[in-house]
């Protein structure tokens, strides 16, 4: 303990960081925007540091010399990155997290669509005072509704670099004045390769099995109807017959009817109709995966490395052409469960 | 001493993702070879390892053996010093001097050094309950954390990176608890030896397996075996709602108190070899020469991360020939003199 004293820092004395924003500067310089908070009369004060290096270290070593304090970043909650940055690869930006002892390894990344990452992190948050924290929260209670998957750091780097799954990470984006989760980034490797929107993002939720609850909507049906979910668990089996390899998917979704007056007579049919709608929606979002090949985003390529694990060293090599002429089946089974609190839907007297 | 290894088990020892089978299936060649150790101390009653190598090889031939022990000791306790004291740096006091770390840590060693033997045994009974149920309590909270996925595909690469991992894991730490075995010549009872042997190498195994086992449900095959420290990482990841977080400090508090305990041993068997040959009975004066000694000899050629583990995989070679072959033939000679008596 007493050989602790030459790294003995004061509370009052620490800088803390709770998010980091990193765009692509000129001549490939990498700009960072660190959000600083001190306590001031037992408030926190928070302001904004702008650096800019050749490599990410040399920019926060640039930003302490404008603060006179060193930067405590172990309580970095999200670091942002912009979508240029993303395009040319995120990989020594994971490594130098990694590598360093200070920053969090169960910290949030985010991309930033169409937008600078400290255009972001500089907007006016709508509740809290310190913009990072509201943005972690924002995550999170996303996830908790199912609307995009938490990816923190570990996690996406255990799918950057495990054997046939691509990474995703949230994308936030600037509307009007609000910041907003819109669905999922796509990478190939540690590139960014293209975007998912929110309706598709909830569908990936489901066959990843990172349903946390929510709400579902469809309204390819009679009329809007919406569902909390309950429960979801998806089986997606790999085959590999005559030498070709199709995928089987196996989504079993418990629902609870949230909005909609329809008789609980008619909730056969309204199952089969989500059937059908859910199935088309599963649909669409393969259609998506065909279309980027480079990012198997689905891990399909991990389903297949670990069933069939001695034939996945030559079905690599070829594994997007794969996914480009992917055949698959779904079998969709959603399951009303219940109606909340009342046991009949409310009507109008004539 | 065999679980205090635990926290600078790094995660690239040969098997890949099968390490944690390697830790379960240590126990066939650790507990054969413990028994090898204990073999000689238990034919020649109320001698000492050094004696009994002056009575099995002669004296000319007996004090070369003794000294390359006490050689392979020392440069067991330089390995340990070094991987503790730079893990203390590298995780948690970047900016304090190495050789601070490892003044406080002589000095703690001497003092356990100095209460002797006795001392250093009850105290690691305290210790290891402490580890027990931090390791408990860390698998329990984890539960959320884990990603079972990570675990397959199960033996990828056949068996044969298994028996790799699994010599990997034996030298370290199972073959450096050679000082431990050997000093059991102290001990008042010699037939319960055994038993005690069998059962902590059962023990251990499974908490070093268990241990590999959450780094690669928490952390997945890749970074497991980037970390040069993967169970501290691992644990930083486990939270237990808002309250528990960060545990990795208590858990790494405790593991340092351990490595006190194995560093204690490797000193006490060092001292005694030394003071064998020169004939003393004085343990504080040697103990105090060789810790600060090996202390400082350690943070001057293995100061970094990379020196330490660099030279521990070549250690890991180099100590197979002292810590395997050699007690081996001093069993089978033991062995032989103890049917030439009867």
């Amino acid at each position: 303990m007493l050989s602790g004293c030459s790294d003995y820092h004061e509370v009052e004395d620490l800088t803390i960081v709770t998010a980091v924003a990193i765009d692509k500067g000129v001549e490939n310089r990498i700009d960072i925007c660190v959000e600083v908070v001190k306590i001031k009369d037992n408030l926190p004060d928070v302001s904004y540091i702008y650096a800019s290096g050749e490599t990410y270290s040399q920019a926060v070593t640039n930003a302490i010399k404008t603060t006179g304090n060193d930067l405590f970043f172990s309580h970095t909650a999200v670091m942002i990155l912009s979508e240029e940055f993303a395009r040319d690869g995120i990989m020594d930006i994971l490594n130098t997290i990694y590598r360093s002892s200070k920053l969090r390894l169960d910290m949030n990344l985010i991309i930033a669509e169409s937008v600078l990452a400290s255009e972001i992190l500089t907007s006016k948050p709508f509740i809290e005072t310190v913009s990072g924290l509201e943005i972690k929260d924002v995550v999170e209670i996303s996830s908790l509704q199912s609307e995009v998957p938490t990816v923190p750091v570990y996690e996406f780097i255990d799918m950057v670099t495990s054997e046939g799954v691509s990474g995703f990470l949230p994308k936030i984006s600037l509307i009007g004045e609000t910041r907003e989760i819109t669905g999922v980034a796509l990478f190939s490797q540690d590139y960014l390769v293209g975007f998912l929107d929110e309706e598709y993002t909830k569908i990936l939720s489901i066959l990843l099995n990172e349903v946390k609850g929510g709400v579902i909507t469809f309204d390819e049906i009679q009329s809007p109807i919406s569902f909390n979910l309950e429960s979801s668990k998806t089986l997606i089996t790999p085959y590999i017959v005559d030498g070709k390899l199709r995928f089987v998917f196996d989504v079993k979704v418990k629902l609870n009817l949230a909005e909609n007056s329809a008789n609980y007579e008619d909730l056969e049919l309204i199952e089969t109709q989500i059937n059908m709608a859910l199935k088309n929606d599963i649909n669409n979002l393969l259609k998506i995966a065909k279309e980027n090949p480079t990012s198997d985003f689905l891990g399909l390529g991990e389903l297949v490395y670990k069933k069939y694990t001695d034939e996945w060293s030559f079905l690599r090599e070829k594994f997007e052409v794969f996914i480009e002429f992917l055949e698959y089946d779904i079998n969709v089974n959603c399951e009303i469960v219940g109606a909340g609190l009342i046991s009949s839907p409310l009507s109008p007297k004539n | 001493m065999l679980i205090s290894g635990l926290m600078s088990l790094g995660g690239s020892d040969g098997a890949g993702r099968d390490t944690w089978i390697s830790a379960f299936l240590v126990v066939i060649l650790a507990v054969p070879m413990y028994y090898i150790y204990f073999y000689p101390l238990k034919s020649f009653k109320n001698k000492d390892i050094f004696q009994i190598h002056d009575i099995i090889y002669g004296e000319k031939v007996g004090f070369i053996i003794s000294l390359i022990y006490i050689l392979t000791v020392g440069l067991v306790f330089v390995v340990s010093f070094a991987r503790y004291s730079v893990f203390v740096k590298t995780v948690a006091l970047e900016k304090t001097p190495i050789l601070i770390i490892a003044i406080f840590m002589i000095i703690t060693v001497i003092y356990a050094c100095v209460c002797g033997f006795e001392t250093v045994a009850r105290f690691s009974e305290i210790v290891i309950y402490l580890i027990v149920i931090f390791l408990v309590f860390t698998l329990v909270v984890a539960y959320s954390t884990v990603n079972t996925e990570n675990l397959q595909p199960i033996l990828e690469s056949g068996i044969q990176p298994v028996f790799k991992g699994m010599f990997s894991i034996f030298a370290s730490p199972y073959l450096e608890s050679f000082a431990l075995i050997s000093l059991f010549s102290n001990v008042y009872d010699r037939n319960k030896v055994p038993k005690v042997l069998v059962v902590s190498t059962v023990i251990s195994a499974l908490v070093i397996g268990v241990a590999f086992l959450r780094n690669l449900l928490i952390l997945g095959n890749e970074a497991t075996q980037s970390f040069y420290y993967p169970s501290y990482q691992a644990i930083s990841l486990i939270t237990f709602g808002s309250f528990f977080q960060r545990q990795e400090v208590t858990v790494s508090a405790t593991f340092l108190i351990a490595d006190i305990i194995r560093l204690s041993v490797f000193s006490i068997f060092i001292t005694k070899g030394i003071n064998y040959f020169l004939r003393k009975r004085e343990l504080v004066r040697t103990s105090v020469v060789i810790i600060i000694g090996l202390g400082l000899v350690s943070v001057y050629f293995l100061g970094n991360t990379i020196k330490v583990f660099t030279f521990i995989d070549m250690y890991k070679r180099i100590i197979f020939i002292p810590l395997v072959i050699l007690p081996c033939i001093t069993a089978l000679i033991s062995l032989i003199k103890i049917k030439e008596r009867n």
